[in-house]
This record gives structure tokens, C-alpha cells and sequence, in this order.
């Protein structure tokens, strides 16, 4: 009897630990109302995001690296986003097609890739059972790629058409790589994520494979989950096949400073559009800013939707047809851009002057509660029903767990959202939205 | 009688689910503090006058601009300040009126959303204005190549057709919309039976159906003449193999659209089709289109075969962007592929291939309540089979790889195909000339509506 007692206990013991595996930190992160993230980091370096979420049979797998078109160089742009497509070909143990054919036949959705200037992920969302198949492959291709001519070649051909899709053929992509080449003058941020042409005929299959090693490590990246999985048993997964994966040390090119922008910089182009077009972009500074929260309220006071100060004197007032602001967070200081489109017979200079005019007054701490509380709500709106999926949540933790270093910035941006006033608007206001830290950059229909 | 009784009762419940033969169906899901709905009435771009092409976008967007209490300045201040978004969407055959709010502040936003509906205030300077805006978004569409395909590969298909009439309009037939045009829209289409209630969110099913019947009483008591508009008939067949060039020049990229009539679930060939068309035309990377075109070539950035529903067949397209050098190339090659999938059909391991990868995949056809809305909205819409979205998976399974080849040929016909290409003439007009079996080339400016 004892001695079933004691097998019993015993049974009990074990059953009820979750062990973390050898070598592996671990904690438990708040996230948005009752739910928890828990952070693993592997002996390696490898972070691990996982949310328990059992509301459907399926989960989002995400892997997100440090790297993007900010790692580049001049002379080979466009390298991080070549390379991301590299990354489907075959490695030293599944030749090439198979991964694809075997996220397929599990019943894969929405596997892709993104690159960005400060990120590359790899994302895929599979039905629950599935999990150690996506753990393998990706762990897999981390480190075991091989980059062969012929595929590069032809992979190099794909991103060119996708550069005239894009940018060559596209008014709206033009002048979004023209701001960015003229609001930095040093910074990578200055060349478009998808590179030059000559760039992209100029890479070699050595560049992609220095690249890969250069950048393509465990203790480069985070692997998020987010679904019906037991944590516990996923992490087990994951140090099973990421753990004996070596860390590496990763080279990133000397931090060029973006010096100051010192005057007001223009450029008036002719492209084949019916209207005028307006892009303006200010120099705002990165994520981990207190600035940050302050200028999210102001986006959405002046602009997104259809009670925004700018919506009312562009749009209702037939000057526009649409105004946006773009205004995403970087690692590295960005930049605030609006963007319109205007109506027929309407000039882009108008456009600027009643921006002008709208900043000038939130300068002037012209701004009622009403609108912030409306600014704030709308943006409870827009995390809400940004939340409404697997694939949404892992997102928003690898974006802010990579350009911010903890994903609970994205939180404490919401948080600090509350407690911003017409005062600290104005401050920003002031301090940022001046002529001299602006590129404006004006399209005119071809033959007017 | 037990038994009788019973099917009173259930009779009873089926009925207050469907008040006054308007379909109403909400999901409650308290995950997240938020509820969604839409409002689909059955009138839609194909119910314009052809010499007022635009009139339900533009009547739909009226809706949306103020009303008899609140200007539409201030109706959008309070919708915003309440975390809340409206928007309509006019589509072929009907109109989606979106909605979303934070739960907290559902009933103030729904109060909101009765008033635009009962009591639009529809001033003629809004419509002044509104006309002006959709001028200007139909000039700004001509720089975007993918809708230009879009817009001319519709005009061109259908010809006379309704379902080829572009729902923002010409800038002529804008021209010529006026209020009265409006109002009438408004009173014809708008009553108690004329719309229908699909929703999810934080929020009770029955908060919700109390006040979409509140609302669609009020309105069949303004409008008690408001009927659902005819049935648009099917289009004529596609005959013979025609071209039609859009001019974009010094385009460096071409966006190809080559079509043919389209099908419906009820047709016999549909899943057949559908499970062969994963091999064929999927946006897998391992689908052939993209496999011969993309993978092995570099000759496009995509190359996919999808097809559009309506409530007669519209089409399916096979679509892609290649550059303007090797468009003739490309474009001779998807006949060729396609050519030889309808031929020969799929091999049993493709066959085997698709069917797994989706069924496994199934569950993300429905695996979020926003999903679940979307998929009765669409279903109502399109008059597809009930549950068609959930039931996707196990008619795919009951598809035999005997039928496949047999399915293609009845319903593909590669002799009746439309071609439109948005690119450079220069380049291109030559060389189109030259295609197998397309006897016909028209040519227009990428400028004119």
C-alpha cells in the first residue's frame, strides 16, 4: 500500500512540473486584459513569445529577425528583401519546394514573408496539430539554407518585376522612395526596401550567403506563437530543435547618425497621375521615444478618419480626396509623413498651407479635449480590432519585440495615451513640425 | 400533440429569427470588446441606369452625410469619439453597410446609426460635393495599373451587360446624377424588406434584433413601397477569343487579365474545378501558373486563376504582371499551360496533393467571428448554399479524381476567352496582334473612362 501511495505521489510530482528546459529564462508578461505572454530565452539568445489563445483549433508561428534594409550597404540595396526570398529555396535537408509542399499539405494559411527597414519575418498559421512539423522546418532553414545561382538569378528577376510593380509603375510608391531619399542624407533609411535596380543586378550569391551568416542566428531573432498551444509543451519543441543551434556573433555595420536637417528640402516631379499628389514628411524620432505616444494622438487628430481636422478642411472642404498619415515606429528616428491626394484642379501648395495651418494651431495648444478623447478612442478601436486574430497578436509582439527590444513598449505606448494634453502636443509640435526638419515632395500630372 | 407543439414552437423561433422575411443573424463572442455588423441591401451598381452609371455608390455615400439632427461633421464627431466606424461599400448586386464599434458604446452608436438611416438629410450641396470627390478618386484610379485592369477587364467582358457597369461611374454619367435621383433611390430601396442583418460582437443577439426590428418598422412605415430591384438576367456567352489593349506608354510592367465565363456553386463542375484549380492557379507558390511563370521563369511577380461570383456567373481570370518586354511571351505561355490543363487535367498525386492541403486548411475559412460575418454576408450576397464556407471542406472530400478531367473540359472553354492588357502600345500593339485565335484588337487610352 505504501508503496503505491508513494509511485502515486510521485506520479503526481512529476505530472505537475513544467520544467523549463536546460539553459532557458522564463517569465510571464502582461498583455492586454486578462491574458499573459510568456517570454522564453534559449541558452543561445533565442527569445521565444508564446500566448495561449484556445478560441480555434489553429496558430500563428512567426519568426522575426533583426534585420532589414537598415543592415545594407550602398551599392548592394535591396540585399535583405532579395535575400528573404531566398528563403524558400531548399536548405541541406529539404531540397527546394519541399517546405512550402509540406506547410501546404498540412493545411498552411497565409505562409509569407515581409522585410522591412527593421525587420524581416517569416510568418505561416497552421491548424493546432501541427505545430513540431512548422518548429522543424523553420529551425531548419535558420541556419542549414543553400543559395544556389540559378535560383538566385531567377529570384532576382521576380523582385525586379516586383520593383516595376511597385515603384516604376507606381506614382504612389515614387514618391515615397524620393522623400526618403531626400529627408536622409546618411542613414540607410534613405534607399527603398526593395533596392535599386543596379543594386539588385549587382548581388552575387556570395553577397546573400555572407549575408545569411551575418544576420540569420538564433540570438537573432524571436520565434512568437500565438494560438491553441500548450506552452509548456512548446517550448519543449522549440529547445528541442532551436536549442542546438549555435548562436553567432551578429556584424552590424557602423551606426551612421542622420545629422540634422537644417533647411527645408523640395522636389516637384511629373508623373502619369490625373491630380496633384502632396507627401510631406517630418523627422520624428524612434519608438523608445516619450514623444511617441504624443505623436499618435496627433494622427489621429489630424488625419484617418473622417472627423480629423484635415479630413475636414482637405476632403469636405474639396481641396482633397483623401489624407493620410503614415507614421509607423522604427528603431532608428523615422519620419511623420501625410499624404494627399488631391482633386481635380486643385494644387498640392493649397494642400501644404492648410497642414501649415492646422499644425500652427495645435502649436498653439488649439486643440479641445473632445478631440483627444476622440484621438484616444479611435485608437482603442483600431488595437481592438487589430487583437481579432492569431495572427494580428503575434504580429503587434514581434514587430514591438524587434524595433523595440521588449514587445511591452507597444503596451506602454497604449498606456500613455491617457495622460497626453493639449500641452504636450503642443510641445511636439513645436519641437518637430518645423519647416526646416521637412522633405516635401509634390507630383504634377505630366503635361500640365 | 406534444409533437405538434413542439413544431409550432419552432416555427414561432424560426420566424422571430427572420422578422418580416428580412434575414437577421448575429454571433455573439464576448473575446473582445467590440461588435461588428452589416447591413446588406440588395441593390447594387448593376441596378444603375446606363445613363447613370455611380447612382447607388453615390446615393449609398449620401447616406452617410448628415442628417436631419447632426450635419455629417458632427455625426462622424460623435461616431469617433464613441470608438466607432461606418462605411458603405456598393457591390455588383448589393450594398454592405459596415459597422464597428467598442462594445461600452453600443447603444449610443446604434441610436447613430438608426438616425442616418431614417432620416439622411441628403442636401444638394453634399452632393455637389460628393460628386466632385468620386470625379477626382476615378482620375486617381488611372495611375493605379492593377485597377485599370480591373475596371477595363469588367467593361470589356461584359460589354451592355449590367454587371459591367464600373460602380463609381463615368465622369459623364456622374455628371448627370441628381437629388431627386437620390431621394428615389433612397424610397424604392429602402423598407422593411429590403435589408438584411448579419453581426457579431460583445453585445446580446437579442439587444441586437430588438433594434434592427425597430428600425426596419420605421422604415417600411416611410417608405411602404420599397421593393428588392428585378433580377438581373444572365450575361450573353463570350464568343470567339477578343483583345482589348489599354495604352499605358512607357509602362515598363504589363498587367494582363485573360478571362472566360464564370460558374456557381449549384453547377455540377464547381468543386471539381475549384480542387483542380488549387493545382492549376492557386496563389501557392506551388500552383503551375505560378511554378512556370514565376519559379522557373522570373517573368512575373504573381500568377494566379481566381474566380468572381455573382448571382449569375461572372468569370474566372488568369492574372499577370510581367514586364512589358516579355508580356507576348508570358502571355502565349498561360495559354499554353492552360491549354493543356484543361486536357489533361491534374495527376493523381496533384489530385491527392490539393484535396489534403485543402481540407487540412479548412478551418481558417472560419476560424475567427469576424471570419464567420464575413462568410453569411457573403453567402446572403451572392445567394450561395447556406454554410457554404463551412461546408467547404467536406465537398471538396467528396470530389473522386474521375470527375476532375471530365469537369474541366465541360466548363472551360478555351476558345471564348477576353484578353485585356494594361501597357506600353508601342510595344505590345504589334505583337498582339500575332496571338493564337484572337482575331480581334481593340485599343484605348489607359486616360478614358
Amino acid at each position: 500500500m505504501t508503496k503505491r501511495i508513494l509511485a502515486l505521489v510521485l506520479c503526481l510530482v512529476f505530472a505537475g512540473c513544467s520544467s523549463t528546459p536546460k539553459g532557458t529564462t522564463k517569465e510571464e508578461v502582461r498583455f492586454f486584459g486578462e491574458t499573459k505572454v510568456h517570454r522564453f530565452k534559449l541558452a543561445n539568445g533565442l527569445k521565444v513569445l508564446l500566448l495561449e489563445d484556445p478560441s480555434a483549433p489553429t496558430f500563428a508561428y512567426q519568426t522575426w529577425f533583426d534585420v532589414g534594409s537598415k543592415d545594407e550597404t550602398k551599392g548592394l540595396t535591396g540585399l535583405a528583401h532579395l535575400f528573404e526570398h531566398m528563403m524558400f529555396k531548399g536548405t541541406s535537408t529539404h531540397p527546394d519546394g519541399e517546405f512550402l509542399r509540406l506547410l501546404e499539405s498540412a493545411g498552411s494559411e497565409g505562409e509569407n514573408a515581409f522585410t522591412d527597414r527593421d525587420y524581416t519575418g517569416y510568418v505561416e498559421n497552421l491548424p493546432k496539430t501541427h505545430l513540431e512539423l512548422v518548429i522543424k522546418l523553420e529551425s531548419d532553414r535558420m541556419v542549414n539554407l543553400k543559395i544556389d545561382d540559378e535560383a538566385l538569378a531567377k529570384e532576382r528577376e521576380v523582385v525586379q518585376n516586383e520593383r516595376r510593380l511597385r515603384k516604376e509603375n507606381n506614382p504612389d510608391g515614387q514618391l515615397f522612395e524620393l522623400v526618403h531619399e531626400m529627408a536622409f542624407t546618411k542613414h540607410p533609411y534613405q534607399w527603398p526596401v526593395i533596392g535599386y535596380e543596379e543594386d539588385l543586378n549587382r548581388a552575387t550569391r556570395k553577397d546573400c550567403e555572407n549575408f545569411y551568416r551575418r544576420f540569420y542566428a538564433p540570438n537573432n531573432a524571436t520565434v512568437v506563437v500565438v494560438g491553441d498551444i500548450d506552452p509548456s509543451a512548446t517550448i519543449d519543441l522549440i529547445a528541442k530543435h532551436y536549442g542546438p543551434l549555435p548562436a553567432s556573433p551578429i556584424e552590424r555595420n557602423r551606426p551612421l547618425k542622420e545629422p540634422s536637417q537644417t533647411e527645408e528640402r523640395r522636389q516637384t516631379v511629373r508623373l502619369k497621375v490625373g491630380v496633384e499628389k502632396l507627401l510631406v514628411a517630418y523627422h520624428v524620432p524612434d519608438v523608445n521615444s516619450i514623444e511617441v505616444p504624443v505623436l499618435e494622438v496627433l494622427r489621429n487628430i489630424l488625419a484617418g478618419n473622417k472627423s480629423s481636422r484635415l479630413y475636414k478642411k482637405l476632403v469636405d472642404a474639396g481641396v482633397a480626396t483623401n489624407v493620410d498619415i503614415i507614421n509607423p515606429d522604427r528603431s532608428n528616428p523615422g519620419l511623420f509623413l501625410f499624404f494627399v491626394n488631391l482633386q481635380k484642379n486643385q494644387r498640392a501648395e493649397k494642400a501644404l498651407a492648410i497642414i501649415d495651418s492646422e499644425l500652427k494651431r495645435i502649436a498653439n495648444s488649439k486643440v479641445t479635449p473632445i478631440e483627444i478623447e476622440r484621438a484616444i478612442s479611435l485608437h482603442r478601436f483600431s488595437l481592438v480590432n487589430g487583437l481579432g486574430s492569431n495572427q494580428s497578436k503575434a504580429q503587434f509582439l514581434g514587430y514591438y519585440e524587434t524595433i523595440a527590444g521588449h514587445f511591452e513598449r507597444g503596451i506602454e505606448i497604449v498606456d500613455a495615451l491617457r495622460a497626453i494634453d493639449k500641452f504636450a502636443l503642443s510641445k511636439v509640435v513645436q519641437n518637430r513640425f518645423k519647416k526646416q526638419n521637412r522633405s516635401v515632395v509634390i507630383a504634377l500630372p505630366q503635361g500640365k | 400533440m406534444k409533437r405538434l407543439n413542439q413544431m409550432l414552437l419552432a416555427a414561432l423561433f424560426l420566424s422571430f429569427g427572420n422578422l418580416a422575411f428580412a434575414t437577421v443573424e448575429f454571433e455573439e463572442d464576448f473575446s473582445l470588446p467590440i461588435v461588428y455588423f452589416n447591413i446588406v441591401v440588395d441593390v447594387g451598381a448593376s441596378h444603375d441606369p446606363k445613363e447613370k452609371l455611380g447612382l447607388a455608390h453615390v446615393a449609398n455615400q449620401m447616406m452617410l452625410r448628415g442628417t436631419t439632427t447632426h450635419t455629417k461633421n458632427e455625426f462622424y464627431e460623435q461616431l469617433n469619439r464613441l470608438g466607432g466606424q461606418f462605411e458603405v461599400e456598393t457591390r455588383n448586386e448589393s450594398t454592405v453597410f459596415r459597422g464597428a464599434v467598442l462594445s461600452e458604446n453600443a447603444a449610443r452608436y446604434l441610436t447613430l446609426i438608426e438616425e442616418a438611416f431614417l432620416r439622411p438629410l441628403f442636401r444638394t450641396e453634399e452632393l455637389v460635393k460628393l460628386k466632385k470627390e468620386v470625379e477626382s478618386e476615378i482620375l486617381t484610379e488611372k495611375s493605379n495599373d492593377r485597377a485599370l485592369a480591373m475596371y477595363h477587364f469588367n467593361r470589356f467582358f461584359f460589354g451592355d451587360h449590367p454587371y459591367g457597369n464600373p460602380a463609381k461611374g463615368t465622369r459623364k454619367s456622374l455628371a448627370r446624377i441628381n437629388n431627386k435621383d437620390i431621394l428615389n433611390f433612397y424610397s424604392r430601396y429602402f423598407g422593411s424588406e429590403t435589408l438584411n442583418f448579419f453581426g457579431t460582437g460583445a453585445i446580446k443577439a437579442e439587444t441586437m434584433r430588438t433594434w434592427f426590428s425597430r428600425m426596419t418598422e420605421k422604415l417600411g412605415a416611410l417608405h411602404p413601397e420599397a421593393r428588392l430591384p428585378q433580377t438581373i438576367a444572365p450575361p450573353p456567352a463570350i464568343k470567339g477569343r477578343r483583345t482589348l489593349l489599354v495604352n499605358k506608354p512607357n509602362a515598363t510592367q504589363a498587367q494582363v487579365l485573360i478571362g472566360g465565363a464564370g460558374m456557381r456553386p449549384e453547377m455540377p463542375e464547381h468543386y471539381p474545378v475549384l480542387l483542380a484549380n488549387h493545382v492549376f492557379g492557386s496563389s501557392s507558390i506551388q500552383a503551375t501558373l505560378m511554378q512556370e511563370l514565376r519559379v522557373k521563369r522570373g517573368w512575373t511577380y504573381g500568377a494566379y486563376n481566381m474566380f468572381q461570383y455573382g448571382r449569375e456567373p461572372r468569370y474566372y481570370t488568369m492574372y499577370l504582371i510581367p514586364n512589358t518586354m516579355l508580356a507576348f511571351q508570358a502571355i502565349n505561355l498561360t495559354l499554353d499551360i492552360f491549354e493543356n490543363f484543361i486536357n489533361n487535367g491534374i495527376s493523381q498525386e496533384e489530385f491527392a496533393f490539393a484535396r489534403t492541403s485543402l481540407i487540412n486548411n479548412a478551418p481558417f475559412n472560419y476560424d475567427t467571428p469576424r471570419k464567420r460575418l464575413e462568410n453569411v454576408t457573403v453567402e446572403n450576397i451572392l445567394r450561395f448554399p447556406k454554410d457554404y464556407h463551412k461546408k467547404l471542406s467536406q465537398n471538396i472530400e467528396a470530389v473522386k479524381f474521375e470527375q476532375v478531367k471530365p469537369a474541366l473540359k465541360n466548363f472551360f472553354n478555351p476558345e471564348s476567352l477576353v484578353l485585356v492588357i494594361v501597357g506600353d502600345g508601342e510595344k505590345l500593339e504589334e505583337p498582339l496582334t500575332k496571338l493564337p485565335g484572337f482575331s480581334s484588337l481593340s485599343i484605348k487610352s489607359y486616360t478614358e473612362d
